[in-house]
Parts: structure tokens; sequence; C-alpha cells
């Protein structure tokens, strides 16, 4: 069943895309597969990236860049929009550029998971590799940039209707159920119903940014404003009952507390040690005083603090490039998922060799929790045996105690075969 | 038969006297190559580069370039891959020779600034580097010799003068009519022979001055090449002073 699905969507793919083929277009298809040695689960899937970029004039465009993504579990939707957007380059001004419509925006200089790139929500994800981790899910946007001259421009971003990270149920769950542990509910007989208040996002109260960039002498710095919301849920209040047969039933109202998150981007380089870079982002988050209230079933509350205090995010790196290598080191504090006191520090590594023709691109990836030194390892390699094709292999294996920040990872290997065009 | 023995002398000592006084010194031939380089204020260039292997494989990158002269011998660069689907969009942004490097992948939607050592690295998987893309090699970087010449070509030897330059020294060969350099083997620090940088077709136009149209790099060491064909040329054309900033590279077309 699951194999006559892939078939579908590369079908309905030719027939969708097959009329606009003849535009100015461009892509890849790619077939991807991880098998997971604790679990023995195999995962996997095909995506289609395709983008195509409409001239309506010499300074309107219309762009439209969709992901069709078959994967065998865990998929927020198989035909993705990654954006639909009408651009406008020296429009209406000369001075400003804009993009509206369906939007994905990419802030940030850091390489690793910026704190300051929030602005898309995602889709959710088991695998720690870029290529997922660089997914996101577009909003409906305005994107303005007013350039104050060749070097220093402002930018605002205004977004009239929320869109949340996508989480599968059965993931919010797992993360849920430890947390009612104390509370002395069973997680296997234990029935769990979630619902979400969205927050009240509309034309006349949206979601809203504002970032200047510019540049002073070797460094290129921005500093960001985000008045926003979470992207994820937050319990806001759960009610437990114990039904007479021994079953607990858990009621769970969630909503997604407000934020102000106020960042700094730079990316310059050291005079006097060559072929160093410096790339930082660094975000202070405000966040909405947010409890969580568990309403338990002899009766009585228990107040859990969610949000109480301000708190710093922050992905500070260096690379270093040197005769086809690349050296990555960066200290990350908070990951994409962590807010608040979850929030914690981790180191990353990553190193990549790419040989003299090209074809081979040899990696070393390494995330290591500091908190609990839970650690990740990635090897791999890219080969690009010809032209438009690329082969990536990746080996990962983690480590610590189970419960720990990275440990859960376990022991995989992945594949995935691409072709551009 | 005096007299015509003193002619004869007179005549060679003529001829050996006005070929001194002609002779041209390397700095005078980089001078008039450097006159002969086409003048221009804004350029664009649209070509394909052929990447080739040690196998004989060829693959073909198709690429458009714009540039601006900044003064003070500072070259101004925009350089974007048309295809193949890969690269396509790939825009490198080089500031004042190299001053300030940026590239632009629009699958990433980001500008990435690059670092200093990175300019000495090869540029998207050709033999050029960041640095053979950002600018030319001027007389003021190099110590420069004339080792020869003959009907044709002058012989010169270019010494960096960048204690820390991958290369030990460069031979040139310069034709003699037009001043241009047919050829340039670059030796590494050992004295090896490393690359060689061959021009295959120029244009000569009115003013004298000579544009390159075809070009090819040798990677001798590791058996692989280069080569950079010129399609168009358009020169003088009207460009906004911001274009040549991160700005523009991010557009969706140049």
């Amino acid at each position: 069943m699951k194999r006559f699905l892939a078939g579908v969507v590369v079908l309905l793919f030719g027939c969708v895309l097959g009329p606009v083929w003849a535009l100015e277009t461009q892509g890849n298809v790619a077939a991807f597969s991880s098998y997971s040695f604790q679990e023995r689960d195999l995962d996997y899937g095909i995506k289609v990236n395709f983008s195509s970029t409409i001239p309506l004039d010499s300074r309107y465009f219309g762009n439209v860049e969709l992901l069709l993504k078959y994967q065998d579990e865990n998929n927020i939707r198989p035909l993705r929009v990654r954006e639909v957007s009408f651009q406008g380059v020296q429009a209406p001004w000369d001075t400003t550029d804009f993009r509206v419509g369906l939007l994905e925006v990419t802030w940030g200089a850091s390489d690793v998971m910026s704190p300051v790139d929030v602005l898309n929500p995602r889709p959710f994800s088991r695998d720690l590799s870029a290529d997922v981790l660089g997914e996101k899910i577009p909003v409906p946007a305005l994107d303005f940039e007013w350039y104050l001259n060749a070097t220093w421009s402002l930018e605002f971003f205004y977004q009239p209707r929320f869109v949340a990270n996508f989480v599968p149920e059965f993931v919010e769950k797992q993360f849920l159920l430890p947390s009612l542990l104390p509370f002395g509910v069973d997680p296997q007989r234990t029935n769990v119903v979630i619902t979400r208040d969205e927050p009240p996002v509309s034309f006349s109260s949206p979601i809203w940014a504002l970032r200047a960039r510019g540049s002073m002498g070797a460094f290129d710095i921005a500093l960001s404003y985000i008045q926003g919301y979470f992207l994820s849920s937050y319990p806001r209040k759960t009610t437990i009952t114990l039904l007479p047969e021994g079953l607990w039933d858990v009621q769970v109202h969630s909503g997604y507390p407000k934020r102000s998150v106020l960042g700094l981007e730079f990316q310059g380089t050291l005079a006097g040690i060559e072929g160093l870079t410096l790339r930082g982002d660094v975000a202070f988050v405000v966040p909405e005083k947010w409890m969580h209230t568990v309403i338990l079933p002899q009766g009585g509350e228990v107040q859990i603090p969610v949000f109480d205090t301000p708190y710093w995010k922050a992905s500070l790196g260096v690379d270093y490039s040197w005769n086809n290598t690349y050296v990555n080191l960066a200290y990350l504090l908070g990951n994409f998922w962590e807010e608040g006191e979850r929030v914690s520090p981790y180191g990353y590594f990553h190193v990549d060799w790419q040989s003299e023709d090209g074809k081979w691109k040899p990696f070393l990836n390494c995330v290591t929790s500091f908190e609990d030194g839970s650690t990740v390892w990635m090897l791999g390699t890219e080969y690009k045996p010809r032209g438009n094709w690329h082969v990536t292999l990746t080996y990962s294996v983690s480590s610590g105690a189970q419960g720990s920040k990275l440990g859960s990872v376990g022991e995989g290997i992945a594949l995935e075969v691409k072709y551009s065009f | 038969m005096k007299r015509g023995i003193v002619l004869i002398l007179f005549v060679l000592l003529l001829l050996f006297v006005t070929g001194c006084v002609f002779a041209l010194t390397a700095s005078e031939i980089l001078d008039e190559m450097e006159a002969r380089r086409t003048r221009f204020t804004t350029q664009k260039t649209v070509g394909r580069i052929v990447l080739v292997d040690a196998s004989g494989k060829e693959e073909a990158r198709e690429m458009v370039m714009y540039s601006k002269d900044e003064g003070e011998d500072k070259v101004s660069l925009i350089f974007r891959f048309l295809s193949p689907a890969d690269v396509k969009g790939v825009t490198l942004l080089s500031l004042r020779n190299g001053e300030k490097i940026y590239l632009y992948m629009p699958a990433y939607k980001k500008v990435r600034l690059i670092a200093g050592s990175s300019k000495s690295e090869k540029f998207m998987g050709t033999d050029f580097t960041y640095d053979d893309l950002s600018g030319g090699y001027g007389k003021e970087d190099y110590e420069s010799t004339l080792k020869g010449e003959d009907d044709t070509n002058y012989y010169l030897e270019l010494i960096p003068k960048k204690a820390d330059s991958k290369y030990g020294k460069l031979s040139m060969t310069v034709d003699k009519e037009k001043f241009y350099f047919k050829k340039i083997d670059f030796f590494d620090t050992a004295g090896n022979l490393w690359k060689t940088l061959e021009v295959h077709e120029v244009r000569e136009r009115e003013d004298g001055s000579i544009q390159i149209l075809k070009l090819s790099l040798k990677d001798v060491k590791e058996n692989h090449a280069t080569i950079m064909e010129v399609s168009s040329i358009e020169e003088d054309i009207p460009l906004p002073d911001d274009f040549f900033s991160v700005r523009t590279i991010q557009r969706p077309t140049l």
C-alpha cells in the first residue's frame, strides 16, 4: 500500500507540474530511508522539491516552491507548499524590496539552530540532518525591506495568521505523560485528549518583526525584534479524572504563550587569522507568564510554572577552512525545541573534507549536551557519482542515559539519493 | 674597402644601440599589458565554464558575470551560475578584489560571508580560486624579470611579493604584438609546476585593447581543467551605484 502511495505521489507530481515545465524551473527528487537498530524500524520516503520563478516584468516576480513528500509515518501532509509569493525588487520604490504570500523567511547568521530564525514553524522530524532541520512550514506574511544605502537596511515582517509547529499527537503525548506521573497517572491506562486554543492573531493584531542589518568593518550585524507567539503549544489546564474501571482520563487545554524576541546576528572575520569566520546569533526571549494548572482527581489543583522569567538562547560558532577541509565549532544555548527553563547548553562540531575530484565529501557531526553528557555522533559521506546525482550515507549513534537530552536518538543508518533537475 | 667595413660596423653598432634603447624591460611589458587591458567601468559577461576531469569527462556550467572597475586597481564582481540544476542561482559577490566575499545559495535563502583563506579555495568545483575570480595578477604583487624573447613572445618570470603566497613563481608568455598573456605556468613553492593558464581566443578592439574570449586553466597536479568561454560581453552598461551589494545577489534575476 505504501509503495502504491509513493507511486501515486510521483505520478501526481508529473500531472500537476507537467504544464508548468516550460517555465524557469529547478528542483530535485530524493529517495530517503533510515533504519533504527534499537527499534528495528525502517523509515523511508520520497520527496520532490520544485521551484519556479515567473518574471512578470523586470521588477516583479511570481515564486512557487513546492515540496511533495511521501514518508511512511509522521508526515505533516504529502504536498507541502514551501513558498508561493509575489516579489518586488526595487519596487514599489527603488529603495525597497518586498515579498508577500506564503513565505519562508530565514533570519540568523549561524549555521546551526539559530535562535532568531523563529518566524516559520517547522515540521516534526526525528532526523537530525541539516537537510531536515532546514525544513520549514510557510506562513502567510508580508516581508518588506527598505534599503537606506548599499550596506544598511530595515526589514519589516507582518503576519496576520498564526501557524504552529507540526507535532504528531503521539509525540505530544509522549512529552506530556511523564509530567503526569507524580500525580499517580498510569501512562498505560490513560486516555489523553488535547485541545489547543489558537492565539488571537489577525490583520489588526498581527505577529510582526523588525530587523535592521548592515555592515561594520569586517562584521555584518543585524538587530531584530519579534513580537509573536511560541510555535509549539504548552498546557494551560489539565484535568485528571480516575474512571471507575481504573482508567485515567486526562483532558489537556493547551495554548501558545506570547513572546518577544530581541535578537542579535553577526558574521565576520578577524584580521590576522585567515580562513576563520565568526558567526553567531543571540536571542533574549521575554515570554508571557504561563502557568499550567493541574486539576487533581481527588480534588484540588497544582500550579506548575511553565514560563516565568525572560531567558537567553544562543548559537555562537566559528568556522575555518583550508585545503578543501571545513571545520565548524559552535556553542548552542538551547535547541529548536527547548524553551524557558528547559534551555540547556550543547557543543556542536562538524568537519568535512572534499576530495580533489569533488566527488567525495566525508563528514563528521557531533552534538554533546553539556548538561548531562549525552552525545550524538553522525559519520557519513556525500558522493557525487555524476552530473546532478548526489548520494548521502550517514551512520549515527548516541550515548547517554535513558531520558537524557540526546541518548534516545539511538543507533541508525540513513541513505539519501538525490537527483537535481 | 675600409669605408665599407666602417659602414657595416656603424650599422651594427646602431642596431645594437637602438636594440638596447628599444628593448623592453619586464616592468615595461607589464605596463604595456596593463595599457592594453580592456578599459571599462562596468561589464556584463555571459559565458560557459567547462570542467574536465582526469578521465576527460566534461561538465558544462553556464554563467553570467557583472564587474565594475572601482579604481585603484580594484574590481567588484557578481558571478552567478545559470546551469546546471544543482548550482543554478548560486551567486558570488566579491567587493574590491575580494576585500569581502559573499556567497548566496538560493536553496538556503541565506547570504554567507566567506572567510579569508577560503579565497584561495576552489570556486564551485572549478580550478579557479575565489581570488582568481576577484582580480588579476597585478604588477604590485609580483617581482618581474624578463627571461627571454623570440619573434612572437616575451617570457617573463614573476615572483610573488607576499610571503604566504601559494605560488613560488609564475612563468608568463606574453604576445609581442598584442601584449596579452598567452600562457602562465604557476609553480608551487617547491618549484613544481602546479597550474597552467592558457588563452585560446582573443579579440582586439579598435582602440588596441585586448578582450579574452576563451581560456583554460589546468591543474597539473590534479589532472583537472576548467575552460571558460565568453559568448557575449557588454561594456559600460548602466548599473546603479548599489548594484554590487548583498541585496542584488538575492534577486531572482540579475
